[in-house]
């Protein structure tokens, strides 16, 4: 049941409840029949745009465009968007049989086409049998599949998706990212996936859409979120644990990042940096990124280091580090010797630093271009 | 030195049933002396002739239910009572209903406003009420009929008119209960999901089928008791602005069953008759409450 997918245009738009402002001047296209993910902190806008899309709420300046058409004023209903909401919606009094043929009764769809359409629906989402079922009667992972297919019968160019798999515990959660890409694969159509889950934002969607505070951060692959974050926001949301974040400042070919802590750095970094305008900088080392040395290093190839604690995640052992004044994490793969404790050196793969300006924190880019940096991904 | 006794198995036994009934009996003692005792006394009395005075009431058997069936009054008074409950089915069920789906789900701003206003004449009794309204029907220095004359429209004197004395009547009623009614199904209403009524209008459902497919059922079980307390307290509520205002006039154009009870009773002084009419009636309501469960009970959805 592909369906004609449309395409998505927030222009400036701007979405204020009495004082708050919940959205500040959201440029965002989403391209037909793509899987974006909006991504960011609980109250950082999220569930807003996505409702502004679905009509529930209205903009306060901007324009939103669905399919070139100005969307401003439609009601929800000219909207033609099938959205799957947090706690499902499901009429607690209705059948999944009625639920699901709700919408379509409404809009007076002829009562063969229903038919064929909800088997259809039961069928790619297992349901067959539960038709006669209350939603109370239902497990949260069958009651999920419900609010799924309720949403693809109406054959909609939008879908959205509000935290859907929030209420699912942790083993079924994985197993229904993997069936909602599937599902998306077999509609076609375009779909907004709001969700705080940084794992489910990676496997999901094709683009992601990072917001905090109201203000989009970043839109991009979950690669390019991943290696080339745009802000120190970006750097430490995506990643667990997160990217350790350190500030310094840039002399010459030098990083002081505090008492004792001197890096010396390589030329292609040292020339990309001493091209700012600001020497005040804030380095990103991800944990995975790092190498802790038990034999000491020349001056300025690492940084002494003292493990403050030690947690085995199985596949994964994490070390928190201080050095000097700073802290610091460490991940390393399981199959590694466990290094013993006092005075160890952290060394660090220039090829995956990160540099962020102080003060607003964005990116310092990289000195090689993001070609180079996927070819690398790859080698 | 002493021995503390435990209690015997007996006693625990005993002990066991006094608390409950010891927590109940202030409860049983009201219901046995003002409902239970009254109703055994009714259903006594309704088999002998009585008037208040004599000192012994005849025995007559069930000649007060042979008389009570056969008068044209009893049955005017019943089909009165119809009447007035079908026009407060209407103004103190279905309208409160659909001005509290429209104050909890469709109009947003001055909800406090609204309610308070709806719900003040509750607090008034209903034989103020009843003045209130004696004034405003008034045919000729009423505001209803000055109103009605300013439109051009006819206006009955409203009291003395056959046609329109019980609508009026009924009107006094409501205007009181609305409130109350309001209130109970606002709370019913406001506990529905908005998730429930998004998804709709992502449907293009309108406000109707909005209410009439999704809210209606969620807010069955409190419509059912509105439903019930309307059909019951509303054939008695009448009687006050009836008492007051008509006597059941004109020529018993606006008697209930209520009302016909207590003019046999205080008017008449036929006790006996009075008392076959109550048991009657109470068969009438017990019958309509029964058809009620059996019917309505059905479609009612109850969240536990």
């Amino acid at each position: 049941m592909p369906v004609i997918a449309g395409d998505i245009y927030f222009d400036k738009v701007r979405k204020e409840y009495g004082r708050v402002t919940a959205l500040e001047q959201l440029d965002l296209r989403v391209a037909a029949g793509e899987r974006l993910v909006l991504l960011g902190p609980s109250g950082c806008g999220k569930t807003t745009a996505l409702r502004l899309v679905a009509g529930l709420e209205r903009v306060t300046s901007g324009k939103l465009y669905l399919n070139g058409r100005l969307a401003n004023n439609l009601e929800p209903g000219e909207r033609d968007v099938a959205m799957v909401f947090q706690n499902y919606a499901l009429y607690p009094h209705m059948t999944v049989w009625e639920n699901i043929a709700f919408g379509l009764q409404v809009r007076r769809v002829a009562k063969e086409e229903i038919k064929a359409r909800i088997k259809e629906a039961l069928a790619i989402l297992g349901l067959e049998g539960l038709e006669e079922r209350r939603p109370r009667e239902l497990s949260g992972g069958q009651r999920q599949r419900v609010a799924l297919a309720r949403a693809i019968v109406k054959q909609a160019p939008y879908f959205l998706l509000d935290e859907p798999l929030s209420n699912l515990d942790a083993q079924l959660r994985t197993q229904a990212r993997t069936e909602l890409v599937r599902l998306h694969r077999k509609l076609n159509s375009t779909m907004i996936y709001v969700t705080h889950d940084q794992v489910e934002a990676m496997t999901i969607g094709q683009r992601i859409a990072i917001l905090a505070g109201g203000v989009l951060q970043q839109v991009d692959t979950p690669e390019n979120i991943y290696n080339r974050p745009a802000n120190t926001f970006v750097a430490k949301f995506i990643g667990n644990p997160p990217m350790n974040l350190l500030p310094g400042i840039v002399k010459g070919n030098q990083l002081f990042l505090g008492e004792g802590l001197k890096l010396i750095i390589p030329g292609n970094w040292s020339a990309w940096l001493l091209g700012k305008s600001q020497n005040r900088v804030i380095m990103g080392l991800r944990p995975e990124d790092v190498t802790l040395r038990e034999e000491g290093v020349a001056e300025g190839e690492g940084l002494p280091v003292r493990i403050t604690w030690r947690e085995n995640c199985g596949k994964e052992r994490l070390y928190y580090l201080a050095a000097g004044d700073k802290e610091l994490t460490a991940s390393f793969s399981e199959g590694r010797t466990e290094p013993r404790g006092g005075e160890l050196w952290l060394t660090i793969d220039w090829d995956k630093v990160h540099f962020f300006a102080e003060g607003d924190g964005n990116s310092l880019g990289y000195p090689w271009n993001t070609r180079e940096l996927s070819l690398k991904a790859y080698a | 030195m002493k021995i503390a006794r435990e209690p015997g198995p007996k006693f625990a036994a005993i002990k066991g049933y006094l608390v409950p009934w010891g927590c109940l009996a202030p409860a049983l003692a009201f219901l046995a002396l003002f409902t239970f005792w009254p109703l055994v006394s009714t259903l006594k009395l309704s088999f002998y002739q009585w008037n208040m005075v004599s000192p012994t009431p005849k025995w007559v058997g069930l000649t007060n239910y042979l008389e009570i069936l056969r008068s044209r009054e009893f049955w005017l008074a019943f089909w009165h009572t119809l009447e007035y409950t079908l026009i407060l089915l209407a103004l103190n069920l279905a309208l409160p209903y659909i001005t509290a789906y429209i104050l909890s789900h469709l109009v947003f701003k001055g909800q406090n406003f609204y309610r308070a206003l709806i719900f003040l004449p509750s607090v008034l009794s209903l034989a103020v009420a009843a003045v209130i309204f004696l004034w405003l029907y008034n045919p000729l220095a009423g505001p209803v009929n000055a109103l009605l004359r300013l439109l051009g429209l006819p206006a009955p004197p409203w009291l003395s008119s056959y046609r329109w004395v019980i609508p009026a009547l009924a009107v006094i009623t409501a205007w009181k209960s609305f409130g109350y009614n309001f209130i109970v199904l606002l709370a019913g209403l406001v506990a529905v999901p908005l998730e429930l009524i998004e998804a709709a209008r992502l449907e293009k459902a309108s406000n109707w089928q909005i209410f009439w497919r999704i809210v209606r059922p969620l807010t069955s079980g409190t419509a059912l008791y509105v439903l019930v307390m309307t059909v019951i307290i509303g054939s008695q509520y009448v009687f006050v602005p009836i008492q007051m205002l008509t006597n059941g006039g004109p020529d018993q154009a606006s008697t209930n069953l209520v009302f016909f009870i207590y003019q046999y009773t205080f008017n008449f002084f036929q006790t006996g008759k009075a008392a076959a009419a109550a048991v009657i009636t109470l068969i009438i309501f017990g019958g309509l409450l029964f058809l009620q469960k059996r019917v309505l009970e059905k479609g009612v959805y109850y969240e536990n």
